[in-house]
């Protein structure tokens, strides 16, 4: 995980991120205090191409990429790192490898390997936030499972067709309920990008808005999606917030309530 | 007679007071694996029964969605 950030910025990462320093809610102290987080991004598809992009060009420190999937010809309309000459090769490993051309102030790690329940421990280690961007439902709530269990942040996006959607289940607002809570663990197969697909740049707007709202979590510890879901329209650009509230049935809740 | 808007598209009649969120959904909607919202909250599903739908009730029906 995480080594050891200086307290200070170098010449360097002073200009490197001087577009975001400059904004008065941020600072120096808001991008020191990024460098000493740690996110885990599940899935290095679409949406995990584009969210590991922004969170690394914007300095968060250590940045864990988890997905079991080789690089084939369809990705590539959408999955912006990569290139033809990506095919067959491991997704993490390669967005790592992009990442930390991208910006060597990051620490970027890539593990090839699908998250299962036997693993889960060891590939999501407590971090400062989790990000699913994931393309199955089973590992949704394996990740959502595993998350609220351990009080770690889950920012969960999907994307399908020209929809998409976004939810925090945020350990400090255990009110909001979790996506078990919204979505039932027997979810049909169906519904993801190889069964129904997706057009491309609806990838790109799900996952920017995943990273945007990472960096309002992880520099405010709250941000919209908290205690919210959003679903949005690519077609129609049509952004609709939906309060959200705990399940009193809900399994995964009921397990950390009754701890 | 009075009605609700489901998903900005579809009116449906309803009795005020009277009509529960669950037998809205047996009505338009099939499967579990959907979410609801009523007035822009989502209402859980141990909730639908007791649920009752008023005149103007704004409806939203979605069901999660995977990809990434």
């Amino acid at each position: 995980m995480l080594t050891d950030k200086q307290e200070s910025l170098n010449s360097d990462e002073y200009i490197r991120y001087s577009r975001q320093i400059m904004i008065e809610q941020w600072g120096e102290s808001t991008q020191i205090s990024l460098k000493k987080l740690s996110v885990i991004i599940v899935g290095a598809g679409g949406l995990g191409n584009i969210a590991a992009s922004y969170l690394v060009g914007a300095g968060v420190g250590y940045v864990a990429i988890v997905d079991g999937d080789e690089v084939e010809l369809s990705n590539l309309p959408r999955q912006i790192a990569f290139d033809i000459d990506s095919i067959e090769n491991s997704k993490a490993y390669e967005l790592a490898e992009r990442l930390r051309s991208q910006n060597d102030h990051v620490e970027v790690v890539g593990f090839h390997g699908y998250i299962t329940a036997d693993n889960i421990q060891h590939l999501i280690p407590p971090c400062d936030l989790v990000i699913d961007c994931t393309d199955n439902f089973e590992i949704r709530q394996l990740l959502n499972r595993h998350c609220v269990v351990n009080r770690i942040p889950l920012l969960s996006g999907s994307v399908t067709k020209w929809q998409g959607q976004l939810l925090l289940v945020d350990p400090r607002q255990p009110a909001a309920g979790c996506y078990r809570c919204l979505f039932s663990q027997d979810q049909a197969s169906e519904g993801n990008c190889n069964t129904i697909g997706v057009i491309g740049p609806m990838v790109g707007v799900i996952g920017a808005f995943q990273a945007s709202q990472a960096l309002a979590y992880l520099t405010r510890q709250h941000c919209q999606l908290s205690d919210q879901i959003a679903l949005i329209d690519g077609d129609t650009l049509g952004i609709k917030l939906l309060q959200r509230s705990k399940n009193a049935q809900c399994s995964v809740c009921h397990t950390v309530a009754g701890e | 007679m009075s009605s609700v808007l489901v998903n900005q598209q579809q009116t449906i009649e309803i009795e005020d007071g009277k009509t529960t969120l669950a037998t809205l959904v047996t009505t338009i909607a099939s499967g579990d694996d959907i979410a609801v919202a009523v007035n822009n909250h989502i209402i859980t599903k141990e909730k639908w029964s007791e649920h009752l739908l008023c005149d103007n009730d704004n409806i939203n029906i979605f069901g999660a969605i995977a990809g990434g």
